[in-house]
Order: C-alpha cells, then structure tokens, then sequence
C-alpha cells in the first residue's frame, strides 16, 4: 500500500505517458536485463558449456547447460554460413548466420534433430512447448572480421574502433509467448519460476548469444593461428554487447497491453517518488550522482550514430549534463529542486537520464520493484456502469484523447496494418495507398473521439441506460468501451497521443519498450526501426561466482594501457 | 498438431476479424473457442462448425431486444452465431439482475449456443449466480445442455443429458438464461436432470486446463491450415511502396 505522500509525488499521466517523453527513456535498475543480471549473479547460475560442435570457421551446433537454483535449461545454437549479400534484418529475411532456442530440460539426440530441422527455418517451422524462446542473430561483418583478425594475430581488436559498433552479432528477433508451437507465457509464468518475470527468457537468450559470440571469435581465431593466438580480453567482452535490430513489428505491443505498460510505468514511477520523499540524502550520495552523471556524460559523447536526429538529441543531453552539474556544483537542497530544475531546463532525453539516474542511487528502494512488473491483464467490461458515468469517465480520463481535433487535415492520415508478407507490421498513408479498411485498432484516441460521438447521441434519448444496453445497440464499440473502462482504474498504461496523425513518430514506441528491456546506444535507421545494444557492460558467464556491484548502467570503454603497464 | 493457447487465440482472433466481427467481439469470440476447447469442452469442434456461416453474420441485423416485461427480456439474435453475441447478452443478463435481483432472458435464434459457458463463467467470477440451458439435437435423440455457476465461483458445472420431445419448453435455437445478484445456486439443485450422461465439474475442466498449459493445444491440422487461411484476410497486398521503410 502506497503512502499518501509517495502518491502525490508521482508524477501524473499526462507528464510520464506523453509519447515523447516515452520515446526519450532510458535503460534503469528495474529494466528487464538488469532484473534478470541481478538474479542470475546472486544465485550464482551454472552455465557451462555442453556440446561445442563447431568447424574452423565457427560453424555447426552448440548447447549450454544453464542449471539454476530451480531448473535445468538448455541453451542450443545452430552457426550456419550466410553470404555478406543474403544478410537481412528485416522480419521478411529467411536465413541468418545463427538460430536459437532456450529450452527445458536436456536435450538429446532425438531431440536436436526435431530442432535441427525448425529452427533454422524461425518462423517457417514449429517447435514445441519445451521451447521458451526461439530467436536469431545475424553478424556485424565489419566487427566481426576485424576482431577475429586481431585475435589472430595475438593483438585485442582496437577499442576506439570496436565501440563504433559495439557489438559482434545482433538479433532482429527474440519470440517468445507461445508462438511456433513454443510455451505460452501462462506456463513459463507459472512452471519456471526463474523466467517469471516479463521478458526474463528472452533477455536471458540475447545474454547467451552475447557470450557465445565471444567463445565463436576465440574459436575461429584459434583455429587460424593455434600459435599465436589470442583470446579476447575479458574487459574488452563486457565492453561488447548483442546488437538489436528493432523496426514497427513492436510497436503494436505497447497499445495492446495497456495494464502491463501501466504497470512497468508505475513501478517507475513508484521508485522516483519514493526516492523523492524518502532517499537518504547527504554529501556522498551526491558525489555519487556528479559520477554517474559524468560516466554518462562520457557514454553519450561516445556514442556514435549516423542518425541526425538522435545526433542532436545526444548533443542535447551533452549540454544538459554539463548545465546539471553546474546546478548540483552550486549546491541544492533536494532531489525535487534537481527535478524541478530539469523541467525547465533539460530535453526530454535529459531529463529521464536524470531519472535513471537517481533509480541507480538507490537499489534498496528501487530493485524490489523488479518482482512486481507483472499483471492479469484482462480488460473487464463493466456492463452496468451508466451511461452518464462512462460519459464522466471519458471525459476525465480521456481528456487527452478528446483534445485532439479529427477534422484536422492529417489528423487520420496513418493506418497502421499487417502486410501479407510475414504479417509484417507497416504505416500506410490513407490518402494514397489501400489497406485502411484492415488496419489494426492502435489509434486510440481517435477510437475514444468516435464513442463518446456516438455515445452522446445515445444518452440525449437513453440516459437511464447501462453500458450493456449501449452495446447491445453499438457492438462496434464494445472494444473500445471495455479499454477506457478497465483503463480508467489505472494511474498509466494509456499513451498519450494521436498515432494515426500523419507526423507520427513510431521510433517513441520502439525505444519506451527497449528502454525497458534495457538497451542502450539507440541508432534510428529511420522513423521506423532503430538498432541498439543490449548487454553492453554486463557480467560475462564466467563472471558468475565473482563479486558483483551491479553497476553496469552506461559503461565505459576498458583501458588497456593500465593492464600492459 | 499441436499449438500454443497463445497461438491458437492469435489465428482464431484474426479469423474473426477477417469475417468481419468488431474490435471487442473477435478478442471475445477467440476466447470463447479457446477457453472451451482448453477446459475440456471441445470449443475446436464447435468453431469447426461455426466457421461454416461466420462469413454471414455480418449481414445479418444486430441482436434486439424484442419483448420486455419486469426482469424478463426476449433478444433476438436472427440465427447470429452466438461467438457475435452472447457477450453482450450476458452483459444485459448481469446488469439487470444487479438492478432487479434477477433476470431471465430468452435468446431467440442464435447459433453455436454452447459458447455461453465462458460468458457465464465469466459472469460468476464478477459475482452472478448464473444458470443456461438450450437443446440440440443429435440424428433422433435430444440433448439438453445444461451450465450453472454460483457466484464468485472460478468455473461452472455443465452437463448434458437426453431429454424426451414432450419435455422440451424451449426452441431449437433457444437459450435460456438467468442470473441472479443474491442467490447461492445449489449446483446438484439446480441440474435435477435424471439421465445425465455427461458432466464437466470445475475440478476436470482445471486438469484439461493444466493439461493443454503444459503441453500445448491438439488441432486437427486441416482446421489449423483452414482457420489460418480465413485469418489471411486481415493482410494488406504487398506493394513497393509498403515495403520502403517497413523496418526490421
């Protein structure tokens, strides 16, 4: 139960739900890879490599044991040979340089055989209900090929060159959730207690994929030159993370789970507002802050994108840190004067660094939260709400969405729909192209606009009327009536926008989803897809076992010159 | 084969979608067939025959309240499949029994009545004590399907049982129902059928239920490769101009 104090500081819906505040988040404590770090180092997880079947080259099979407090996983690699010019990222590609499943239990021969001839095939083949997550990754040639040659010649590959990119390979998708035949999230949920939490599974294969690429690198280098070799340096490897490519294929899922997103919002919401009325604040927890704020300085200056709109944002968030730590140098009184000062003076991007930020300082107010990012989310229709109280509803709680002018041109331009080319998601413009009368329900507000029309109408004649009355008339709007019902009961979960306008921006969607993956380095490709890097920073597999400070957030090249001298 | 829940709500929603049925009623409908079949209640073999006249309903008028009087309600719902309609009908059964203790509605002309028995489920957890019964007909025999759910129960009891010609009070395409704001319903009470020769207690719909969780769902492959082909409907045609910066 929620102090009425830690209430009244979280901040409201229409600050933390706008869809460019969302789109400027960034990674934190309560993001999923960190949850999921914390867990694996601190019940020491076994992952050991089982069968290494792999050629000169780096290709063949390969398994990992991944033995927890609770269970037995199978972590299992097809490396196939992809030429250069086959490499695709796009959801529509049809071979990678490796596939991938997380599975339970052990797998034997029979059973890497049945897998063997699906997984290669991703969405083509099945799986079945052993299979948590199916997944694929494809190389970056350009630092693939340079670190493998490095190593080869017994030299670690060029830091200043390798941070460019970041990574070796990258995946362009993680599914879960019961598709292909695999388990649903109901059994992971309920049978796995390891991976219960939302995205547990998927993060921990992109993990995986990240070390094994570094044992791939060493193993083809090896090969090429058994004598001089040598293996990839463990700080390099953290520095390393798995790549992502991200395009509009995720960005339906931030609308059609309303109470989750309510719910990963709320957590951070809850923990900034704590943080705010009830974190220790003295001297050190200060000089705390200034260095992190000056690590993420240092990570944003680094970080390179050919973007120019995220180029400009970064360079923005550059002269909000220097102008931030002028303000906390000059001295100040309160985390909410901080706050309060970065409204008025920060970018968007700015500003939710900052609230990354201060979640780093606090673990024992913020990591608990992490248990509690899961929820039913069934949407319940109320059929005996009267009318006049779901007139009441809307126009409290959807003000937002009855703000927007439809009659404006441009207003209803963007369709969102799902082609027939792998049901790939894609933005189609009314105007021109066909397709608007199968697109997908995404536009909210404009949805909310059409019932409280229609809804009006309906009262002027009816007002004793229940919802159910309503609907049995309007079936049309069952849907729609449902959503603001059940959304109605929660602080967040709705975004507030218009994503049928023709300027929308889906890449906001995109990174508020990814940002609570916890990726970091965003690098739009367009308005459509960004790639990003996961894991960058984290422990390795051999890390398991060691201390661990869990402080990852926004790392920094290693320096090798201190470790030659 | 075998699939996903997850998987086989997706590809029965789409099916749905691309039979014309509004955002709200496919989500629905999809649930219906899922939760039936994974609760032991063979909701596949009842989509299966549902999938025949899906296409039609959408031609067809909206379901009417046709006669009124005190708690009683007539609904008409013009040989609708009941996967477009019962939700809402449910949702009038609830409301007005929350505003007069009881009500009784007579659902006339409706189709696939089996699906009832997640809307009332439904209606049970929200607090309803809610009973249904329709009769089908099977070569020369009768059958009257019975479900009833105390309210605040997580699942219902169903039962089906032979049912003499002279006996039968409702009509082919009859569903009855009634739900109750107040009222504890007995369930060996309620269903006093003498010759029952099936019943489904919650406790066997939670084994099939766990069961289907573990393993995954069984469908016949030419419905699975049917509904997937129906469900095609909602993609748009590729195009060049789709393709420019579709993303990964």
């Amino acid at each position: 139960m929620l102090s009425k104090s830690i209430k009244q500081a979280m901040r409201p819906p229409s600050q933390s739900m706008k869809l460019e505040r969302l789109g400027a988040m960034h990674q934190s404590r309560l993001s999923f890879m960190r949850s999921l770090m914390r867990r694996v180092m601190r019940e020491k997880w076994q992952i050991e490599p089982h069968m290494m079947a792999l050629d000169d080259q780096g290709y063949g099979t390969v398994i990992y044991n991944i033995q927890t407090p609770n269970h037995l996983f199978n972590f299992v690699i097809f490396s196939n040979y992809l030429a250069d010019e086959d490499r695709n990222d796009r959801v529509i590609a049809e071979q990678w340089d490796l596939t991938m499943v997380l599975v339970d239990g052990h797998v034997d021969a029979d059973y890497l055989e049945k897998l063997r001839e699906n997984v290669p095939k991703q969405e083509a083949g099945r799986v079945d209900s052993r299979v948590l997550v199916l997944s694929r990754a494809n190389r970056s040639a350009r630092n693939f090929n340079y670190v493998v040659d490095q190593l080869a010649k017994g030299e670690q590959p060029d830091v200043d060159l390798i941070s460019k990119v970041g990574y070796l390979y990258r995946t362009t998708a993680v599914y879960g959730s019961g598709k292909f035949g695999m388990a649903d999230w109901a059994k992971v949920k309920t049978h796995y207690v390891d991976f219960s939490r939302p995205f547990a599974a998927e993060m921990m294969v992109c993990f995986m994929i990240r070390n094994f690429s570094f044992y791939q690198a060493d193993h083809i280098a090896r090969h090429r030159n058994p004598d001089n070799f040598q293996a990839l340096d463990p700080s390099i490897k953290r520095f390393f993370g798995i790549g992502n490519s991200t395009g509009l294929g995720m960005a339906p899922f931030l609308i059609n789970h309303p109470k989750l997103i309510n719910q990963w919002i709320e957590m951070r919401e809850i923990a900034l507002a704590t943080i705010r009325q009830t974190g220790q604040f003295d001297a050190s927890i200060v000089d705390r802050f200034k260095a992190l704020i000056e690590r993420c300085r240092t990570h944003t200056e680094r970080t390179e994108t050919e973007n120019e709109w995220q180029n400009q944002n970064n360079l923005k968030v550059l002269e909000d840190l220097d102008a931030l730590l002028i303000k906390v140098n000059s001295g100040f009184n309160h985390w909410d004067d901080l706050i309060e000062w970065s409204e008025q003076h920060c970018s968007l991007q700015g500003q939710e660094l900052i609230v990354s930020v201060l979640l780093e300082l606090y673990p024992d107010l913020v990591d608990h939260l992490d248990d509690q990012l899961s929820c039913d989310e069934r949407l319940e229709l109320n059929p005996v709400m009267t009318l006049a109280e779901l007139k009441s509803v809307i126009e409290s709680k959807y003000d937002w969405a009855l703000a927007y002018d439809f009659s404006q041109a441009g207003s209803h331009d963007t369709f969102w729909y799902r082609s027939e080319n792998k049901s790939e998601p894609r933005l189609g413009n009314a105007q021109f192209e066909p397709g608007q009368e199968k697109q997908m329900a995404l536009g909210i507000a404009f949805d909310v606009r059409q019932c409280f029309n229609q809804l009006c109408q309906y009262f002027e004649n009816n007002p004793e009327h229940s919802t159910a009355q309503f609907l049995l008339a309007y079936p049309q709007l069952r849907g729609i009536v449902r959503r603001i019902q059940a959304m109605s009961l929660m602080t967040y979960g709705e975004i507030q926008a218009n994503l049928l306008d023709s300027e929308v921006i889906p890449l906001h969607l995109l990174r508020a989803k990814l940002a609570f993956f916890g990726v970091g380095k965003f690098d739009p490709r367009s308005k459509l897809w960004v790639r990003n890097t996961m894991f960058q920073g984290a422990p390795l597999i051999e890390d398991i076992g060691q201390e661990f400070n869990d402080d990852w957030f926004m790392p920094l090249a290693p320096d090798l010159s201190e470790q030659k001298r | 084969m075998k699939v996903s829940m997850n998987e086989l709500k997706s590809s029965l929603k789409n099916c749905f979608e691309a039979n014309g049925y509004y955002v709200g009623n496919f989500e629905d409908a999809a649930e219906m067939v899922v939760w039936l079949e994974t609760h032991g209640l063979n909701g596949l073999e009842a989509f299966q025959k549902a999938l025949a006249h899906l296409s039609l309903d959408h031609e067809k008028p909206l379901a009417t309240i046709s006669k009124q009087q005190a708690d009683e309600l007539s609904i008409d719902c013009f040989v609708r499949s009941g996967l477009n309609c019962i939700s809402s009908i449910i949702d009038m059964a609830h409301a007005k029994a929350l505003e007069d203790g009881h009500s009784k509605i007579t659902v006339k002309q409706c189709r696939d009545r089996q699906f009832i028995i997640k809307a009332i489920t439904d209606c049970g957890r929200r607090g309803m004590s809610v009973k249904a019964q329709w009769v089908t007909a099977d070569e020369d025999k009768l059958i009257q399907h019975d479900v009833v759910i105390s309210r605040n129960d997580l699942y219902p009891t169903y039962r089906e049982s032979f049912i003499p010609l002279d006996e039968v009070t409702i009509g082919p395409e009859d569903l009855l129902i009634e739900c109750y704001r107040d009222k504890e319903l007995d369930i060996s009470e309620t269903l006093q059928s003498v010759e029952h020769y099936l019943e489904m207690t919650p406790k066997e719909m939670i084994s099939h239920y766990e069961n289907c969780l573990y393993l995954g769902v069984d469908i016949d492959k030419s419905l699975w490769t049917e509904m997937t082909r129906v469900g095609l409907g909602i993609l748009v045609e590729n195009s060049e101009q789709s393709q420019r910066g579709a993303g990964a």
